[in-house]
C-alpha cells in the first residue's frame, strides 16, 4: 500500500448487512489519487455497464465518502462526497471540511462505499478497523444540531463503556443528512458540524435513500506513514507560513465572508431575485454589518487548518434571538440573501441557519426558492398552489417554503426535486415554458457566480464542466483547470494548497514521481473523461444533449438591468466559440463526446465502448 | 498578421472585450505580450495590468490552449490565431 493511505476502504451493503474492507492497487491510487477521481473510476467499475438504468435514488446507486491521500496531512482536510448525482445523472466530486476525514483515516479506513438500501434508519459506526451497522430510528426527522448532540453523546458513552481504561473520549467526527436528505430532496447536501456541507450533486438524498443518517469515525490510531517524514515536516510549516502570511483581505485565510460580500457591488455577478439582476448596493448589506452585529467569533479555523475562514454569527436580539450559524460565506450570503430579495444581514443569517439545519445544499436549495418566488412574481404560482404569499424579502413565507419542500407537502413535493426538474413539472402543470426562469447548469443549480459582467467566471466555463453549475470547478483550458480536479482528488482545500508546493508536497507524502505535467496532461483528463461519458449517458429520467445543454442558462444572456455593467450580456458567439475551442483542447468532438482515440490512448477502453451507444 | 484578443475580468477595461493586434510575420507570443504591455500601460517587464504573464494567476489561452502546455512565450503565432486571457477568480 502507498504512503499517505490508511490502506483500507470499507465496503457496506446495506440491503445484506454485509461490512467488509477492500483495497485498490497502487496503480488505480496512483492514477485516481483518492476523493473524485477515486469515485470516478469506482462508479465507473461498478455501475459504468447499466449507467443510464441506475436509479441514483435507487438501492443500486452507490454513496461514497473518500479522503485522498494529504487529507489530514496537509492543512485543510476535507470528504469527498459522490456516487451517481440525483441532480445531474452523471458523477460529481463534493467536498467539505471539519473533523470526519481525519478521524476515519485514524480509524484506519480511506473511504466509506455504501450500496443497498436499510430496512430501517440506521447509521455506520467506524472505530478502529471496525465498522457497524447502527440503529438510528431515534434521531430520523431530527434537524442538525438535535442530531449532532444525539450521535456525540451517545457514540462516546459507547465507546466510554467498551473502554473502559481509555478514559474520556473526545467527539467523534460525523456526515449525517438532514431532514432534506431524508426525504430525499434532490437539493439535499451531506452534511458536517451544523454548517459545513457538501453540497452540489444531491448527496444528502442520495444518504436519505439509503436510510442512511449519519457516518460516525473515531480513531484512535496514528496518520498513515507517509513516504518522506522530514520532507513534509518542511512542507507543513512553509504552507503554514504561506498561510498565515496573506493578509485580511485575502479570502482564503479569512474566509469568504467580510470582503467577498462585496461580489455584487464590484463584479456585479451576485444573483439578485433569482438572478433577474447581478447588482446591489453593497453598503446597505456589506461585511461590517455582519460583522460588528452578529459575529461573536471571527477569527476561527476549521480542524487541522490555520486559515481563519469560519466566524461564528449568533443573533442575540429579536425575533430570530438564539439563531447561530457559520459565517454565513459568501454563496450563503448571497442566496439566502440578495437572492431571496433580503437585504437585512440577521434574516440572512437566520435563513442560512435554517438552511443548514434543514440539511439543504445553501446554493442549491436557496436557487429553487428564489426560482418559486420569481414565478410567483409573474403570477405563475399563486397563493393557492403554495398556501402563503411568496413575496420577495419575507423570510417568514421562505421558511415556510423550506419547510414545506422538506416535507414534500403540496407543490414542496414538485419543488423537492431540484430547480430543473421542478421547472419541467410546472410547464406542463401550468401551460408555459419556465425552464428559461430555471438558473442551472445540467439540472445542477449554480454557483453565486454569474457570467454577464465578464469580471467573474468566464462565459463557457459552466457549459463544459463535468460538474455542470460548481462554481469550484469550472473549465478553462483542458490544462490548469487540472488543479482543481487534484485538490478534489488528494481532497484538500482550494483556499489553503501552499502555492507552488503542492506537488512536492504529494510526492513527498506519497512516494509517487507524479509530477503536475503529467496529471495536466494525462491523469487528470482521464477523471474529466469518465465523468463526462457519466454525465453525457444519463438517465434514467433525464438525458443531456450536448448540443442543447452544454450551455449557461437563458437567464444569462438577458442583459443586466442595473449596476456598472448595465447592459451587459453573455455574449453567444464567444460561449459556441470557447466552448468549441474547450472541447478541441480536451479531446471531445465537435458534438462534446469524448473522442474513440483520445480515450484509447488514455487506456479507457470501456468508457469508449459504452459511449458508441451516444455516437450513433 | 492579425490576432484576436480576448479579455475578462479587470484586464477587460484595459484591452476591451475583444481586439485585433496586428504583429509583424512570424510574430512569436513574447511579442504580443509586449505590444499588450504597451497597450495596457504595464509599467513592469513581462506584466499585463498587474499580472505576470508568467506567473501562476493569470491564464493565457491560444485557441483554447494553455500557453503553458505549448511553447510558452516562444509560442509561434499565426493569422487569425484567438488568444484569451483569463485572470483569477475566487470562488465561496
Amino acid at each position: 500500500m502507498p504512503r499517505g493511505y490508511a490502506g483500507k476502504f470499507l465496503d457496506i451493503d446495506l440491503s445484506k448487512d454485509k461490512i467488509k474492507d477492500t483495497t485498490f492497487d497502487d496503480e488505480i491510487l496512483r492514477n485516481y489519487v483518492g476523493g473524485r477521481g477515486l469515485a470516478a473510476k469506482i462508479l465507473w467499475d461498478r455501475l459504468g455497464k447499466k449507467w443510464e438504468k441506475v436509479d441514483p435514488l435507487g438501492p443500486e446507486n452507490l454513496f461514497l465518502a473518500l479522503t485522498g491521500p494529504l487529507t489530514a496531512i496537509h492543512p485543510g482536510a476535507r470528504i469527498c462526497a459522490s456516487g451517481k448525482s440525483p441532480q445531474c445523472n452523471g458523477i460529481i466530486g463534493s467536498t467539505a471540511s471539519a473533523e470526519f476525514p481525519s478521524e476515519l483515516k485514524c480509524a484506519g479506513y480511506d473511504g466509506v462505499i455504501v450500496s443497498g438500501k436499510a430496512k430501517s434508519p440506521v447509521y455506520i459506526l467506524v472505530t478502529d478497523d471496525k465498522a457497524e451497522i447502527m440503529d438510528a430510528k431515534h434521531v430520523w426527522g431530527k434537524e442538525a444540531p438535535e442530531t449532532i448532540k444525539i450521535l456525540t453523546k451517545e457514540v462516546r458513552g459507547l465507546l466510554e463503556e467498551r473502554n473502559p481504561n481509555a478514559g474520556k473520549f473526545k467527539d467523534p467526527g460525523i456526515i449525517y443528512c438532514g431532514p432534506a436528505g431524508e426525504n430525499r430532496v434532490r437539493t439535499a447536501a451531506v452534511m458536517m458540524k451544523i454548517s459545513h456541507a457538501a453540497g452540489y450533486g444531491g448527496y444528502g438524498a442520495v444518504m436519505g435513500s439509503k436510510n442512511l443518517k449519519a457516518i460516525v469515525a473515531k480513531g484512535r490510531k496514528p496518520l498513515p506513514d507517509v513516504a518522506s517524514p522530514g520532507a513534509v515536516r518542511l512542507l507543513w510549516h512553509e504552507v503554514d507560513r504561506q498561510i498565515m502570511r496573506r493578509d485580511r483581505t485575502w479570502p482564503g485565510l479569512w474566509g469568504t465572508g467580510y470582503g467577498g460580500y462585496t461580489v455584487g457591488a464590484s463584479s456585479s455577478s451576485e444573483p439578485v431575485r433569482n438572478w433577474q439582476d447581478e447588482w446591489h448596493d453593497e453598503k446597505s448589506f456589506g461585511g461590517p454589518k455582519f460583522d460588528y452585529r452578529y459575529w461573536v467569533k471571527r477569527y476561527w479555523s476549521d480542524f487541522n487548518c490555520s486559515g481563519a475562514c469560519m466566524k461564528l454569527a449568533v443573533i442575540k436580539t429579536g425575533p430570530y434571538k438564539g439563531t447561530f450559524t457559520d459565517n454565513p460565506d459568501y454563496e450563503l450570503e448571497a442566496y439566502l440573501g440578495p437572492n431571496l430579495g433580503v437585504f437585512d444581514p440577521g434574516e440572512c443569517i437566520y435563513l442560512s441557519a435554517l438552511v443548514d439545519y434543514l440539511g439543504y445544499s445553501g446554493i442549491n436549495g436557496p436557487n429553487t426558492f428564489a426560482f418559486a418566488a420569481e414565478l410567483y412574481q409573474r403570477g405563475i404560482l399563486t397563493k393557492d398552489d403554495l398556501g402563503f404569499e411568496l413575496k420577495w424579502g419575507d423570510v417568514n413565507a421562505f421558511e415556510a417554503l423550506a419547510r414545506k419542500i422538506v416535507k414534500r407537502e403540496g407543490i414542496g413535493d414538485v419543488l423537492a426535486e431540484g430547480t430543473y426538474r421542478a421547472a419541467l413539472k410546472i410547464s406542463e402543470m401550468k401551460g408555459v415554458d419556465v425552464t428559461k426562469y430555471a438558473v442551472h447548469v445540467k439540472g445542477v443549480e449554480i454557483g453565486a457566480h454569474g457570467t454577464r459582467s465578464g469580471q467573474d467566471i468566464r462565459p463557457a466555463a459552466y457549459a463544459c464542466s463535468p460538474q455542470c453549475g460548481d462554481h469550484t470547478s469550472v473549465v478553462s483550458d483542458a490544462y490548469r483547470d487540472m488543479g482543481m480536479v487534484f485538490l478534489d482528488s488528494a481532497v484538500i482545500c482550494s483556499f489553503v494548497s501552499g502555492r507552488g508546493l503542492l506537488w512536492d508536497y504529494y510526492r513527498a507524502v506519497t512516494g509517487w514521481d507524479t509530477t503536475q505535467e503529467e496529471w495536466n496532461r494525462t491523469l487528470g483528463h482521464r477523471i474529466i473523461h469518465i465523468q463526462r461519458a457519466a454525465l453525457l449517458l444519463g438517465g434514467p429520467d433525464i438525458v443531456w444533449d450536448p448540443a442543447i445543454h452544454d450551455d449557461n442558462p437563458p437567464r444569462y444572456y438577458e442583459p443586466l438591468p442595473s449596476g456598472p455593467y448595465k447592459g451587459q450580456t453573455t455574449d453567444r458567439k464567444t460561449v459556441e466559440e470557447m466552448k468549441q475551442e474547450y472541447y478541441e483542447a480536451i479531446g471531445w468532438d465537435e458534438r462534446g463526446i469524448p473522442e474513440s482515440e483520445v480515450l484509447k490512448k488514455l487506456g479507457l477502453e470501456d468508457v469508449d465502448k459504452a459511449l458508441d451507444r451516444l455516437r450513433k | 498578421m492579425k490576432i484576436r484578443v480576448r479579455a475578462f475580468g479587470e484586464l477587460m477595461a484595459l484591452l476591451g472585450k475583444e481586439s485585433t493586434v496586428e504583429l509583424r510575420d512570424e510574430a512569436r507570443f513574447k511579442d504580443l505580450v509586449f505590444t499588450l504591455a504597451e497597450k495596457t500601460g504595464s509599467a513592469k517587464k513581462g506584466f499585463l495590468g498587474r499580472y505576470n504573464v508568467t506567473g501562476p494567476n493569470l491564464v493565457i489561452l491560444l485557441n483554447g490552449r494553455n500557453i503553458h502546455a505549448l511553447e510558452k512565450l516562444d509560442t509561434a503565432l499565426k493569422d487569425g490565431d484567438v488568444v484569451t486571457l483569463l485572470p483569477p477568480v475566487v470562488g465561496g
